[in-house]
């Protein structure tokens, strides 16, 4: 084994790590101790810290603290959501002219007639923000919203392009945005996984668990993927017939017999020793972490948990509210997943499928962004709402629309961003970017920088190559935050 | 325009020295859309984008910009418009220059303030333009980079052959067991070291088990090998590890590893491979047979070009298919998926054979080593006519016997078929009527044109035909949402019959999982910009790497057709696996002998087993690396002498204690002053823990195992459809206790338990496992079914094995002494026996208080030995504890 961890501590902060370690830490915070060296070790040599998640110090000064993004499967229509086009209206049912290009997709041919828009657009905010009558709750927030109109990604098809917007890259294997941002600055939750996953009920979205995979980065940065109920994380509660004390009076025993077999000096295996305190921490907060009984009638309100159509993604965001506060680095959670009619992959009609997926989610996001700004998290947090791709102006299957790579529409709001703001344009009929147009290279890079870190100096080496997010570079888009 | 000539000759001729290119450019002097000719500053602009951007932003268009003429360079690349006539600082192209927008352009040397300042005033004034097209600054590549590889290069230490050393005369030669132990102490003793003791015998006895065959010594081998006091003990256990069947199924994983082996395609649909374990099982027997490593190479290469009518070595080119492969549904790109195996291919070969970051070199010249972008495709070019073809052998009768067998099948589950389309069929109709009730009242034109007869309808109505009965479509979740509960229930019961039938569907007809030579003609191959299909270059021939050939040698590879009877093949892969098997390779041998002290000593005498290059780690030892290399070949590529040879040296019998001269001279272990400590890897855990509790399943080989998965992992298995049958568990439940290497290595559905101890994740090569140390490990091993199972039947195996004559109570001294002889090859010293003693009495009484509190408590059931439940229980508590003890997880 490649001695990492030597070198790490003086013997000094060795003897009160093991001493503390043997005391079972009380209410020493273990990251903290980790955090004092952590900033003196190399940025390049993450390995070089026992705690791989041990809070690390940004590049700069972030201006968010913590992510949650929110991913809406399977590609909603910019037409139909913050991009209006009154000529694709108007346009309805004739062929897109030819002077608009080709259509390149993955299902429909050349050839299908435009399909207008079945709802209207209104102005919001101070700022006059174009949000369409599917959202009217997100609406009140659109001061909040720096909405992006000109991202693009390179794949038709789903799972490339989530790849793409998850990792930078279309093939898998790539670790993820959140493994990234965890590999970069650590958690500052000490009981919680440092990025957590939230997934619809009714399955996955088709990029699977690649989308939240820790690629080549140490298996620590891979998102965990918290259950519904009381033990949200995989092997978090004893079995059933190990009770609490009686798992403590196992803990105990297991901690004398390793100090024992132990040289205090050994860093690696004093490690494993608080990696068990951790386990046993993390068995008493998660659960904490995801009840919801506590939360005031006011605030369920807001997110529509008691409400029979928004209860569902409601519970989630509020979930994921309540993990950011607790220090969760990155959430990432999905609305849609597993069968078709569960995402927004409006192949058929784009009519019930919105207002379905719409209907579900906008009450949720809305009371998201109002809680925890009332919270003043709002500050700390970025969010930030897109999907892999949006949808053609021409129809598919008469009333449905196909994927469209080459224009959507996502949104930043929190974490530093500046609201009420319009970045980037599309042509009339929504098909392609006008201008200057952002690959999800350009959304990580503004990412990582809300978050404190330079996107040139994240990087790991793998297989002879200093890995980054943004290989070859995605540029800051700095309207977002100016 | 005299001045202008000469800078442009000194800039010429700099690029000359720099790159071997000599330039040719023609300059236009006539301008357009400006005020007025030729400004000197406009001139100059021309000039810097001549020099510093056409290299790539030229005909090769790289980012989609292509700036030689003003129109493309206005229109921009993939990151948007790059020129804003008089908005300089609107313009990406400045964005880039300056850094503001990364990468900072020009890649690798950055332009000067006044540079930037001319480009800027440039664009300010408009971004006029030479009427003609800008030429390239760049020669013509007729000679693809070739001229760039010289002498310094071939030079590299692993691109020279290796010649073996003298074995060099050390002080301590009483320390020298064998030649590696030399080599090592003479650099020990220039740094004033020597070996640290020899490791006890338990200790020795339990690395060398686990190290030749991944599980621990049993009790019996420990103590007739601490018994056996002749002089050749320790080796008469080496050459007994080395012909156990265990052997090859633990260096068959490590293989596995290096060529991310696994039985699913990866990336979203993650389909299976039917029989892809027969790879698996050929690596097994290969590694148990002692196959010759050259030989081992050979077959997985071109085996069918070997042997065509050999089954066996059809399986072995399973070693080209073992990457991910990207399948999905719709629009198809045939040339992308062609292009991203092959590259596959390129992986395999580069990362797994030759140590090498070849991969690489797909888009550009490698940044590191001597590869070019050329050599990558003239690798690649020994595959240009090769595919993934099945490989099937079966006579009509084998056929016909499978075919009556799968019809007998479906017999089966027919009658269960009809009662679930029975259940389905009223509801099935009432969605349908509701459908197209909706279709004819919103959508009248798609209903009429539905209504119409087929021969009747126009091009436009046929379409909408088509539409209209796609949403008519009743998809299984609509069903399954009006169903009601009654009916629901008997559906997922009778659904449940349907899937045991099937975990008993007939055994398919064997097949190889195999690459050869099938496309005819062979497809040119071409260098690809940016490595990407649709943009062919140059054509190339097969060819090796050109800084592993002598200068002036040959740039096109010999290659001899086979023909073999009916098999016809190109012999291009022969040719490949030919070269990279000469004796004289200078990467092959030394690889590989790498690989194995990387997995014998803990860490590579170059640290970076994938990676030779100079983005690799260095040779710690390369006279040492460069004999071994060399016997290794002389001694006809044998896996096993060469084990043999590591393990049986005195390097590698050293105590692993550190003490604090060590720690001072030696900190990082870079001389091998002491033997490292290892973690177990995940499959050695989970394959030590069933073993120990007398539950381990030995078999060698057959089709993948599915055992029962925790549902957390079970919901994350993508399915567009209804998801009950996404993970069918083996029937047999003696089947789940197989080793870890038979488990199904499934991409994206891996075990929690392997994935927490750093298995690695089968998309790319791993040629050095990480060791991670995190609180989900503690979590698997504490709280997870399967450990609470094996600690029951452990705990049962130590009082089956303690208890008294008349089996009425256990020795307990004597249980806990097993307990540590089982899971750490020792008995307990007394401070540890007295821990474990006292924690059975304050466990014990822990788990009574439970008990009359009518809390649930582990129990044995079945066990002859008297004793109450909370005793039991507290004996299962104490195997899970020692299970989880780091001396368990480590070898020291």
């Amino acid at each position: 084994m490649i001695s990492r961890y030597q070198n790490w501590m003086s013997t000094s902060d060795r003897r009160e790590f093991l001493t503390r370690a043997a005391n079972g830490f009380g209410a020493m915070a273990l990251s903290s101790l980790m955090a004092r060296d952590a900033a003196a070790a190399e940025r390049d040599r993450p390995a070089a810290n026992l705690n791989p998640l041990a809070p690390r110090q940004p590049h700069f000064t972030p201006k968010a603290k913590s992510v949650i993004f929110l991913f809406m499967v399977g590609g909603p229509s910019q037409m139909e959501t913050f991009d209006p086009k009154p000529v694709l209206d108007r346009m309805h049912g004739q062929q897109l002219p030819p002077s608009f290009g080709k259509v390149k997709s993955q299902f429909v041919k050349d050839g299908t007639p435009l399909l207008g828009s079945a709802w209207k657009f209104s102005k919001y905010g101070q700022s006059g923000l174009d949000v369409s009558e599917l959202f009217p709750h997100v609406a009140t927030c659109a001061d909040d919203l720096a909405v992006i109109r000109s991202c693009y990604t390179e794949s038709f098809v789903h799972a490339p392009a989530m790849y793409q917007m998850m990792s930078g890259r279309v093939l898998a294997a790539h670790p993820s945005l959140g493994s990234w941002v965890t590999y970069g600055l650590g958690s500052e939750s000490e009981n919680l996984p440092a990025y957590c996953v939230l997934t619809q009920p009714e399955g996955l979205p088709e990029g699977g668990a690649p989308m939240w995979g820790a690629g080549y980065l140490p298996t620590v940065h891979q998102g965990t993927v918290l259950r519904n109920g009381a033990t949200p994380i995989l092997h978090l509660a004893p079995p059933k017939e190990i009770g609490r004390g009686q798992q403590r009076n196992l803990l105990d025993y297991l901690r004398n017999v390793n100090r024992l077999q132990s040289r205090e000096e050994d860093n690696e295996l004093a490690a494993r020793i608080a990696a068990y305190e951790l386990a046993y921490r993390m068995q008493q907060h998660a659960p904490e972490a995801v009840d919801l009984s506590r939360e005031t009638a006011a605030t369920r309100a807001l997110y529509g948990v008691d409400e029979k159509e928004t209860r569902e993604f409601g519970t989630r965001c509020l979930l994921a509210r309540r993990l950011v506060e607790r220090g969760v680095r990155f959430v990432l959670l999905f609305s849609g997943g597993g069968p078709v009619s569960v995402q927004w992959d409006a192949h058929d009609n784009i009519k019930s499928n919105h207002e379905q997926m719409c209907r579900w989610t906008d009450k949720p996001v809305a009371g998201l962004l109002k809680d925890l700004k009332s919270r003043g998290l709002l500050d700390s947090t970025l969010v930030v709402w897109g999907s892999e791709f949006g949808r053609t102006p021409i129809s598919e299957n008469g009333k449905g629309r196909d994927h469209n790579p080459t224009a959507f529409t996502m949104w930043m709001a929190g974490g530093g961003v500046k609201g009420g703001q319009i970045i980037g344009e599309t042509d009339e009929l929504g098909f392609k970017t006008v201008g200057e147009r952002y690959h999800p290279r350009d959304i990580h890079a503004t990412m990582l920088h809300l978050l404190g870190i330079d996107q040139m100096k994240l990087t790991y080496l793998h297989n002879g190559r200093h890995e980054r997010l943004t290989d070859f570079g995605g540029s800051v888009i700095d309207k977002v935050f100016t | 325009m005299e001045r202008r000539k000469f800078k442009l000759g000194l800039i010429a001729a700099l690029l000359f020295l720099l790159t071997g290119h000599l330039i040719t450019s023609s300059v236009s002097a006539t301008f357009s859309g400006g005020r007025s000719m030729g400004e000197p500053n406009d001139q100059e602009a021309m000039d810097i984008i001549r020099q510093k951007c056409l290299q790539c932003h030229g005909a090769d268009g790289m980012g989609g910009l292509d700036l030689r003429t003003r129109e493309s360079a206005l229109r921009g690349g993939g990151r948007g418009v790059s020129i804003r006539p008089e908005k300089s600082a609107e313009s990406l192209l400045l964005q880039f220059l300056t850094g503001k927008a990364s990468p900072r352009m020009p890649l690798g040397g950055e332009l000067t303030a006044s540079q930037i300042e001319v480009l800027r005033r440039w664009i300010d004034d408009g971004a006029r333009w030479p009427e003609e097209t800008l030429m390239t600054a760049q020669a013509p590549k007729s000679d693809l980079g070739r001229s760039r590889i010289t002498d310094t290069h071939r030079q590299y230490w692993a691109f020279r052959s290796p010649v073996a050393p003298p074995v060099p005369v050390v002080n301590q030669a009483q320390l020298v067991a064998n030649p590696i132990d030399a080599f090592l102490l003479a650099d020990l003793e220039r740094q004033n070291l020597s070996f640290s003791l020899p490791a006890d015998r338990r200790t020795l006895l339990r690395r060398v088990t686990f190290d030749l065959t991944g599980l621990p010594p049993t009790v019996d081998e420990t103590d007739s090998f601490l018994a056996d006091r002749s002089p050749d003990a320790y080796e008469k256990v080496v050459q007994r590890l080395l012909a156990s069947p265990r052997y090859g199924e633990r260096w068959a994983q490590h293989w596995l590893d290096v060529v991310r082996f696994a039985e699913t395609n990866g990336f979203e649909l993650d389909q299976d491979r039917e029989q892809s374990w027969r790879y698996r099982d050929y690596v097994i027997r290969s590694i148990n047979d002692d196959k010759p490593y050259d030989r081992f190479i050979r077959e997985q290469l071109a085996g069918d070009e070997l042997a065509p009518d050999d089954f066996e070595m059809r399986v072995a080119t399973g070693f080209l298919r073992a990457g991910p492969q990207h399948i999905v549904a719709g629009n198809l790109d045939l040339a992308t998926n062609r292009q991203e195996w092959l590259t596959e291919v390129m992986f395999g070969v580069g990362n797994g054979i030759m140590g090498m970051t070849i991969g690489c070199a797909r888009c550009h010249d490698h940044k590191f080593d001597p590869i070019l972008q050329s050599d990558f495709y003239r690798l690649q070019a020994f595959f240009a006519a090769s595919d993934n073809v099945d490989y099937q052998r079966t006579t009509t009768q084998d056929q016909e016997a499978f075919k009556a067998a799968q019809s007998a099948h479906q017999e089966k589950l027919k009658p269960i078929k009809e009662q679930i389309a029975a259940i389905e069929k009223p509801y099935v109709d009432r969605l349908k009527a509701g459908k197209r009730e909706k279709l004819e009242q919103n959508e009248p034109v798609f209903a009429a044109a539905l209504a119409k007869p087929a021969e009747q309808r126009s091009e436009l109505e046929k379409q909408q035909a088509k539409d209209a009965q796609r949403m008519l479509n009743v998809s299984w979740d609509e069903i399954l949402a009006v169903l009601n509960p009654a009916d629901k229930a008997r559906r997922a019961e009778l659904r449940q019959q349907m899937h045991r039938i099937n975990l008993f569907s007939p055994e398919p007809l064997p097949k190889a999982l195999a690459v050869t030579d099938s496309l005819t003609p062979v497809p040119s191959m071409h260098l690809l910009k940016a490595g990407d299909p649709h943009r062919p270059a140059d054509e190339v021939r097969p060819g090796f790497l050109t800084a592993l050939l002598p200068a002036g040698a040959n740039w096109d590879a010999e290659v001899t057709p086979v023909v073999n009877g009916e098999f016809k093949s190109t012999g291009r892969k022969l040719a490949l696996a030919n070269w990279l098997t000469r004796p004289d390779h200078p990467l092959t041998a030394r690889v590989m002998v790498n690989r194995l002290w990387h997995y014998h000593f803990g860490r590579g005498i170059v640290p970076t087993p994938n990676d030779f290059g100079r983005n690799g780690q260095p040779p710690t030892h390369p006279a040492l690396l460069d004999w071994l290399a060399v016997d290794f070949v002389r001694n006809g590529w044998s896996l096993k002498k060469m084990h043999y040879l590591m393990v049986t040296s005195n390097a590698y019998r050293q105590s692993s204690e550190v003490d604090p001269l060590r720690a001072s001279r030696d900190p990082e272990n870079k001389w091998f002053s002491r033997m490292n400590r290892q973690r177990l890897d995940a499959e050695a855990i989970r394959d030590t823990t069933l073993l120990i509790a007398g539950n381990l399943t030995e078999e060698i080989g057959g089709a993948s195992i599915r055992v029962p998965l925790e549902p957390e992992v079970y919901d994350t298995i993508f399915t567009e459809g209804e998801p009950d049958n996404l993970w069918p568990v083996h029937p047999d439940v003696r089947q789940h206790n197989r080793r870890s290497l038979y488990l199904i290595r499934k991409r994206n559905v891996r075990l929690p338990m392997l994935v927490a101890f750093d298995s690695p994740d089968m998309m790319s090569s791993c040629g050095a496992r990480s060791t991670s140390v995190h609180a989900l490990q503690s979590l698997t091993l504490l709280n997870s079914d399967f450990m609470l199972n094996q600690s029951r039947l452990l705990a049962r195996r130590l009082l089956g094995e303690t208890a008294s004559a008349d089996r009425s109570r256990y020795n307990q001294r004597r249980a806990v002494d097993l307990l540590y002889r089982l899971t750490v090859g020792r008995p307990p010293r007394p401070a540890e026996l007295r821990l474990a003693t006292q924690f059975l009495i304050s466990q014990t009484r822990v788990i009574s208080e439970r008990q009359q509190r009518n809390e649930p408590v582990a129990s044995l059931d079945a066990t002859s030995v008297k004793l109450s439940t909370a005793e039991q229980a507290a004996l299962v508590d104490l195997c899970l504890a020692t299970m989880n003890m780091n001396e368990f997880l480590y070898l020291r």
